[in-house]
């Protein structure tokens, strides 16, 4: 091989894929590009909720990334260190345009009574349905109540129940405490809850 | 849903029981938690973030209170849906990636090489 010629192969390694684009190498950098943008775009997609806006995040994301390339610790892959970036990115944009200010959507949360004791009985079936179609129907179901939560509940959920963020590193990219996060997230699952029981209790047929 | 104000702990068709066992929880039982602060619990207990007494608690409060019991089910298969339905999302997204993206993003760099010159 040649010295400065480096081989697809090569680039599937993943330290060396490193040393290449520290190097500046454009294919390398090409590589990255082509390999990570879906998964970067869906990424941001969930959170901005805009095509456009999600294209900006990735691209932004990108660049600002490899102009810290240097920085980058093999600690994680690319991908996930890039991944990191363009939520960031996405959750910028929200802050900005003032989209993660908490709404009340109260009637999506538990009801007590004046002693503390739970209201609603729910009805939760044992298993997943058995046909993959109707799983399938169900998902499409969830996803467009996810998509009904304010957006700063939705962040919050992605963050932690998709992204697998710790409750810590979601509460720095949202701006607030961590004891806010926690009850963020838990009215974003609660709120969840309520918006996708009528799939569970059969009074929406999946 | 309607909340009917008077005999709520009758909805479920156990109200008598349920009535004793609350009242048990309250005053019987040393250190037994309300609904209300078994809610509020939750996201630390399912992080596995709570000492050994607040977990028993509350999982003592899961064993003795049917609507907490169906409640965390609930809660807990809808967190789990909600990661499985946004990841089949992805995979549906990654078979179309814009490649007028992919350009943008490979020109921006070009041009932003271009644009910053050499500082040394
Ligand atoms: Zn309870």
């Amino acid at each position: 091989m040649e010295r400065s010629e480096t081989g697809q192969q090569d680039l599937d390694d993943e330290a060396v894929l490193v040393e290449r684009l520290k190097a500046g190498d454009e294919r390398a950098y090409e590589l990255v590009v082509r390999r990570e943008t879906g998964r970067l775009l869906a990424a941001a997609r969930r959170l901005v909720r805009d095509e456009a806006t999600a294209h900006d995040c990735v691209q932004e994301a990108f660049l600002s990334a490899f102009r810290a390339i240097d920085s980058f610790e093999p600690r994680s892959s690319v991908g996930a260190w890039l991944n990191r970036i363009t939520i960031n990115a996405a959750l910028m944009r929200l802050r900005k345009e003032r989209r993660l200010a908490e709404t009340p959507i109260d009637d999506l949360l538990p009801v007590f009574d004046a002693d503390g004791w739970r209201r609603d009985l729910v009805d939760v079936p044992d298993d997943d349905p058995e046909s993959e179609l109707e799983r399938r129907r169900i998902r499409e179901f969830v996803r467009a109540k996810i998509d009904m939560l304010p957006d700063g509940y939705r962040t919050a959920l992605i963050l932690r129940d998709l992204e697998g963020w710790s409750t810590r590193e979601a509460a720095e990219a949202l701006g607030i405490a961590e004891g806010a996060m926690k009850v963020r997230l838990h009215r974003a699952r609660a709120a969840l809850k309520s918006l996708i029981e009528p799939i569970w209790t059969g009074e929406v047929s999946a | 849903m309607s909340h009917t104000g008077s005999g709520g702990d009758g909805m479920d068709g156990r109200g008598g029981l349920w009535k004793r066992i609350r009242h048990w929880m309250s005053w019987g039982l040393h250190g037994a938690m309300t609904c209300e602060e078994f809610d509020r619990g939750l996201v630390d207990y399912l992080d596995g973030n709570l000492g050994p007494v607040a977990k028993r608690q509350i999982e003592l409060h899961t064993v003795l209170c049917p609507h907490c019991h169906r409640y965390l089910r609930a809660y807990d298969r809808a967190r789990r849906v909600a990661g499985e339905a946004l990841r089949e999302a992805d995979e549906e997204a990654l078979k179309t990636v814009p490649e007028d993206l992919v350009q943008a993003i490979l020109a921006a760099r070009r041009n932003g090489h271009e644009a910053a010159g050499d500082p040394g």
